[in-house]
């Protein structure tokens, strides 16, 4: 894999919050890696408060104002970033990099047309078009994500629209830029099941007709498994593991990504009602978090040397954040699994 | 808009019979007695007396008095004041234009500074900007008029001779009071021709101070307001969506978010509108301007009923009208407002007989 292929390479990532008085500043994301490949899908899960949506404020410049982000490199297209500049992030931020987030009825301004919000767009991003092919191009791009009559609906406003239809105007803000790399926040958490899999579909196509990336952050392994190429397991501002799509849904490391898996309801289980599986305990906040393996208090493997102060050395150059993957804990042991 | 002007003005029936219900009875609460006022010593003689209350009408049954006034009133007759024995109509329409152009001043006065404060120390939210412009903010509206008039007074007319210190015009020039509103009628080709512009600038230089004192407290109420409203909407989705456009911070702040933040503001301006009115009084007595304020608080002291009463109830309905133009003002910033007025118009049109659905959220009545 040469380093010229890579859309987004981020190696040793961390974000602060910073408190108030002498205390010290929080430490929410921990080293964190992340590198993603042109027209590649990458998946990011874990349960809230894990940090993800904290990790995509970062990449797209945008952090709350408390919090500040450190790296050891941020490569971006092939540019180096040696520090955070609000100048350089604006020339990425819509043009080069789209966002789109959980509450579409919430993330589109209600008191602007969608005409308007087009408008303003292209205005910014495209100068070179004109008055009537920045219509022509908001009309195109609102019937390719599927919006019928796009010509009336470009006058309605946000509120007129439903959920899974606001979803889409928004992916087609998006789009109009045409995007390298496009960050899918929770995008379809807020919709209907049934309208659900027609915006991951959307997306995907997208992605393949542009060759654009995406990054897609979802606490729903089904979804992402569905989207994704690979798929980064984050749990307390850490990624614990990272693998290929098949790899992480047939035989996961990670004791936190088995769990997810282990909680989706199975056929049997909806048939039968059986009690959905869930994971003990919460999310540690990031500023108690536990000594050693942020997971161990809630991991059934859990062993005396996961607590340990060590545990950061002994982890350090696995491809998993654990002591005691569980593949090869099971071709070990054979049975831990049920 | 025709049919929401119409549907709006079902409101003022109802609240113009109350409050001239309010008005009439609450009067004659007053302890004093409007015809021994009027007579002086000379009501020390029964006969006078009693001649004098039957000419006025106040010999008869209370409850009679009500109904003729209500009947006359729906003549557009309001009767005569007890004092003048001139129309109270015709004398509340030649004072009100007075008060009207000094509450639009000192609005446009608020709106011009409050609104711009407010945004500033929304986005410098706990720096030193926004807590200089809230303290700022909470001493203007502290402040007691008649001692800031004062202050005003001194400052500007007095020690820095900017502006004069009372009325409305320069008594050297006469003009023909048309509108009523002086930086109108200065403005009128035949005082033009005799005067020049020398006129116009006498009623504006006039107007300075009375709208600054009258202007100040709304001024407060305004940059508070704006700055929760916008420092909530700062906060919305559609927020950080712009931003990840990558649209300028200043769009952000004027265009997306002070749309929204325009909202709850229009709520609070037309309250304030009404109260500027009725607050008149106070400023205008410092100033000694010529409008309602005055007239009022002299025809309470002369217990001149037919005033008094004639005096509530224009105040009240323009405090109607002017609410009924708040919710129209809203249908231009909120779309969701301008549609919902177009889906009731529409069923409207589709079957005349449908009643519209009830909409009254954002009355502020």
């Amino acid at each position: 894999m040469s380093r010229e292929s890579l859309l987004l390479d981020i190696k040793d990532l961390n974000i602060f919050f910073k408190n108030k008085g002498h205390k010290k500043d929080t430490h929410a994301i921990r080293g964190l890696d992340l590198s993603l490949k042109e027209g590649e899908i990458l998946g990011i899960v874990g349960e809230s408060g894990c940090g993800k949506s904290l990790t995509n404020l970062c990449i797209m410049g945008l952090l709350p104002d408390q919090s500040y982000a450190t790296w050891e490199q941020f490569n971006w297209r092939g540019n180096q970033y040696s520090e955070f500049k609000e100048k350089t992030w604006r020339g990425l931020r819509g043009s080069e990099i789209g966002m789109i987030f959980q509450n579409p009825m919430s993330s589109l301004n209600p008191t602007l047309s969608l005409e308007y919000q087009f408008e303003e767009i292209f205005k910014l991003h495209r100068k070179d078009l004109s008055k009537s092919q920045r219509k022509a191009e908001a009309i195109s791009l609102l019937e390719r994500v599927g919006i019928t009559q796009a010509e009336k609906r470009l006058k309605s406003y946000p509120f007129e629209l439903s959920g899974g239809m606001a979803q889409r105007v928004m992916i087609a803000t998006v789009m109009a830029t045409s995007p390298r790399l496009l960050i899918a926040d929770e995008p379809t958490t807020a919709l209907d099941v049934t309208i659900q899999n027609q915006v991951l579909d959307l997306i995907k196509d997208l992605s393949q007709e542009n060759k654009m990336s995406v990054i897609f952050v979802t606490h729903d392994l089904a979804v992402v498994s569905h989207m994704a190429d690979r798929i980064n397991v984050m749990y307390a501002g850490e990624i614990v593991e990272s693998a290929s799509c098949s790899t992480l849904i047939q035989n996961p490391s990670h004791p936190y990504a088995h769990a997810l898996l282990n909680s989706l309801p199975t056929e049997e289980a909806i048939i039968h009602k059986a009690q959905l599986k869930s994971i003990p305990g919460q999310v540690p906040s990031f500023n108690q978090r536990p000594e050693g393996c942020s997971f161990a208090p809630r991991c059934p493997y859990q062993k005396e040397d996961c607590k340990s102060s060590e545990f950061e050395q002994m982890v350090k150059h696995k491809k998993t954040r654990c002591l005691y993957p569980l593949n090869s804990l099971q071709s070990k042991a054979g049975a831990l699994h049920e | 808009m025709k049919n929401f002007i119409l549907k709006r003005s079902k409101d003022l029936l109802p609240t113009l019979i109350g409050v001239s219900l309010l008005s009439f009875f609450l009067v004659r609460l007053i302890p004093g007695d409007p015809v021994m006022l009027m007579l002086g010593e000379r009501g020390a003689n029964p006969e006078v007396y009693m001649e004098m209350k039957q000419k006025l009408g106040l010999d008869q049954p209370i409850i009679f008095q009500y109904f003729t006034f209500i009947a006359k009133a729906f003549q557009g007759d309001l009767g005569e004041s007890l004092i003048s024995k001139t129309s109270v109509v015709e004398e509340f329409f030649s004072r009100f234009p007075a008060t009207l152009e000094l509450g639009m001043a000192s609005l446009l006065f608020a709106l011009t500074f409050g609104i711009p404060f407010g945004v500033i120390a929304a986005v410098k939210r706990n720096g030193f900007l926004d807590y200089f412009l809230m303290t700022m903010s909470l001493v203007g509206y502290s402040m007691p008029i008649f001692w800031w008039g004062l202050i005003l007074i001194i400052t500007f007319s007095l020690n820095l001779g900017l502006t004069p210190v009372s009325g409305r015009l320069n008594i050297i020039y006469d003009i023909d009071p048309v509108t009523g509103f002086y930086l109108i009628d200065t403005l009128l080709p035949s005082t033009l021709s005799h005067y020049g512009l020398k006129p116009f600038f006498s009623s504006l230089a006039h107007l300075f101070l009375p709208a600054i004192a009258m202007g100040t407290i709304p001024l407060a109420v305004i940059a508070r307001m704006t700055r929760s409203s916008m420092i909530d909407v700062l906060d919305e989705d559609y927020i950080r969506t712009a931003k990840a456009r990558g649209i300028s911070a200043h769009r952000i702040i004027l265009i997306h978010a002070l749309k929204n933040a325009l909202i709850p503001i229009i709520t609070v301006l037309g309250l304030m509108f009404g109260s500027i009115i009725t607050g008149a009084i106070l400023t205008e007595s410092i100033f000694s301007w010529p409008g309602i304020g005055k007239w009022l608080v002299s025809s309470i002291t002369a217990r001149d009923y037919p005033v008094i009463q004639a005096g509530v109830l224009f105040i009240a309905t323009f405090i109607v009208l002017i609410n009924i133009g708040v919710d129209f003002l809203y249908t231009l910033v909120d779309p969701r407002m301008r549609k919902e007025l177009q889906k009731v118009n529409k069923k409207r049109a589709a079957s005349p007989t449908d009643k519209a659905p009830p909409q009254n959220e954002g009355d502020p009545l």
